[in-house]
């Protein structure tokens, strides 16, 4: 029943609450997910984000289990809060141990923000987005994401209009999103 | 936070970018922990702007081949045929060349009248100049002996007139050749390696070895970006922004969300076509305080 229906959330809160191990695995199914961006988005880093997710979710659960959700409509704010609270102590750690030794400096700050998001199917998507791409939406990308020049700047350098230029990301973004998944899906 | 709102304000893009305060950001993520299709577009939004980002750093998106508009992929035949070449493609590249030929000559041709034309007008206008200048010698003689009639000053009167008239006419034609000629090459080149350049902040800058409050850059001719690393910023805000206003106090640009990178340094890259040669006043703030400002002077 819990496998083959998709559950809300007040099914998912009732059902940890009674201890019930497919609602668990359930809320974990949909959530995960979730969780691991906004951990990757807040702290640039796949072990760290691994760590908050799983600190998250014990979190979650032990309160459910002990019925401190009073609105279980809210079950989605209340996982942010938690997730946001983890990351929080994360950052603080992470503070901690940088402040011992430069070899330790390093080696937490050597992923750029980026790079976490960066995989071969990234790479190859983009590459074959760039290549439909015409030389002048080409330079407005680069300006705009890896130089951050406002759009009047860009619009006045590239010589087109403003409304030209949110056009043509959302043709850029919407080509690349397509290719990544069909590469994801081989 | 709705749908509408999100996409009106681009809020996704806004998210990845690190740009929506703490109170929009936590708003957005309990927005997309409920909605599938706003977590999908996240998701789509941060790797493609990383690899965007990473494209651009390692001049993959710079050198990249040319669009579909330079380079249409129906011009390229699938299978060579070289029956189909002897009969059409041979005369047809004869052809072309022809044509080629022949456009060469005519630009050549062209060019040569335009030049002429040039010299011409160059020579009418040192003879009409020259010819203005004797006659008004010679007015301004006649009026100091008086003995010209009045005739005589009238006549000498006109044909300076008529002199001042030719010299704006012939002044008139080679502004218009000048507009006419060809703006110079600007293809732009791909970027190898940017400049790197360290300034330091007034009431500091000698430690630059310079002796006065103005950081002197030389950036190469051919760079068209260059990097700045700014010295003593004053660390301790979370990012920062920067203000660069020409000699004239006029706004060039700004930069915003500048962050210090793994070593503290806090370095920005900057375009040529924006930042040319000349003097620039650079105010840097943190969370809206003036934290430092800059004098950067280009030799080139």
């Amino acid at each position: 029943m819990l496998q083959s229906a998709p559950l809300t959330d007040r099914d998912l809160v009732s059902g940890v609450e009674r201890g019930d191990k497919l609602a668990e695995s359930a809320l974990y199914e949909k959530y995960s997910d979730r969780l691991y961006f906004l951990a990757l988005s807040e702290l640039h880093s796949r072990e760290d984000a691994e760590d908050v997710r799983a600190e998250t979710f014990m979190r979650v659960l032990l309160a459910l289990r002990q019925g401190k959700l009073r609105k279980p409509d809210s079950l989605s704010s209340f996982i942010v809060g938690i997730a946001l609270n983890v990351v929080r102590e994360s950052r603080r750690r992470r503070l901690g141990t940088e402040s011992l030794t430069d070899n330790e400096l390093d080696v937490a700050g050597d992923a750029s923000p980026e790079d976490v998001f960066l995989d071969k199917e990234v790479s190859r998507s983009l590459e074959e987005t760039v290549k439909q791409l015409k030389p002048r939406e080409r330079e407005f990308l680069r300006m705009y994401y890896y130089e951050e020049l406002p759009k009047e700047e860009i619009a006045r350098v590239l010589d087109v209009k403003e409304e030209r230029l949110r056009l043509i990301k959302s043709r850029a973004l919407k080509r690349f999103r397509e290719i990544y998944e069909k590469l994801k899906r081989e | 936070m709705t749908h509408q709102q999100i996409h009106d304000n681009e809020i996704i893009e806004q998210y990845v970018l690190q740009k929506l305060s703490p109170a929009d950001r936590q708003a957005f993520q309990e927005h997309y922990f409920e909605c599938d299709e706003c977590f999908a577009q996240a998701n789509s939004a941060a790797r493609f702007i990383a690899g965007v980002r990473e494209a651009s750093k390692s001049g993959v998106l710079a050198a990249a081949g040319p669009g579909p508009a330079a380079l249409p992929n129906r011009w390229t035949p699938a299978v060579f045929n070289p029956g189909w070449a002897r009969v059409w493609a041979m005369p047809a590249l004869a052809m072309c060349l022809m044509l080629a030929v022949a456009l060469i000559g005519l630009w050549a041709l062209s060019l040569r009248r335009q030049n002429q034309l040039l010299v011409q007008q160059t020579a009418e206008q040192r003879a009409t100049s020259e010819r203005l200048q004797s006659l008004e010698a010679k007015i301004r003689e006649l009026k100091a002996s008086d003995s010209a009639s009045q005739g005589q000053k009238e006549s000498l009167n006109a044909e300076v007139a008529r002199l001042k008239e030719q010299l704006a006419a012939t002044e008139e034609r080679e502004s218009q050749v000048a507009q006419l000629r060809p703006p110079p090459n600007n293809l732009q080149q791909p970027e190898v390696n940017v400049p790197v350049r360290n300034i330091y902040p007034l009431g500091d800058a000698q430690r630059s070895g310079g002796s006065d409050e103005v950081n002197h850059l030389n950036v190469e001719r051919g760079a068209r970006t260059f990097d700045l690393i700014l010295g003593d910023y004053q660390p301790g805000y979370s990012s920062y922004r920067l203000e660069i206003r020409d000699s004239s106090g006029r706004l060039v640009t700004t930069r915003a969300g500048l962050k210090p990178d793994k070593n503290g340094e806090l370095s920005v890259r900057l375009n040529r076509t924006i930042i040319a040669k000349g003097q620039y006043r650079m105010k840097l703030y943190g969370q809206g305080k003036s934290v430092a400002e800059y004098i950067i002077e280009l030799s080139q």
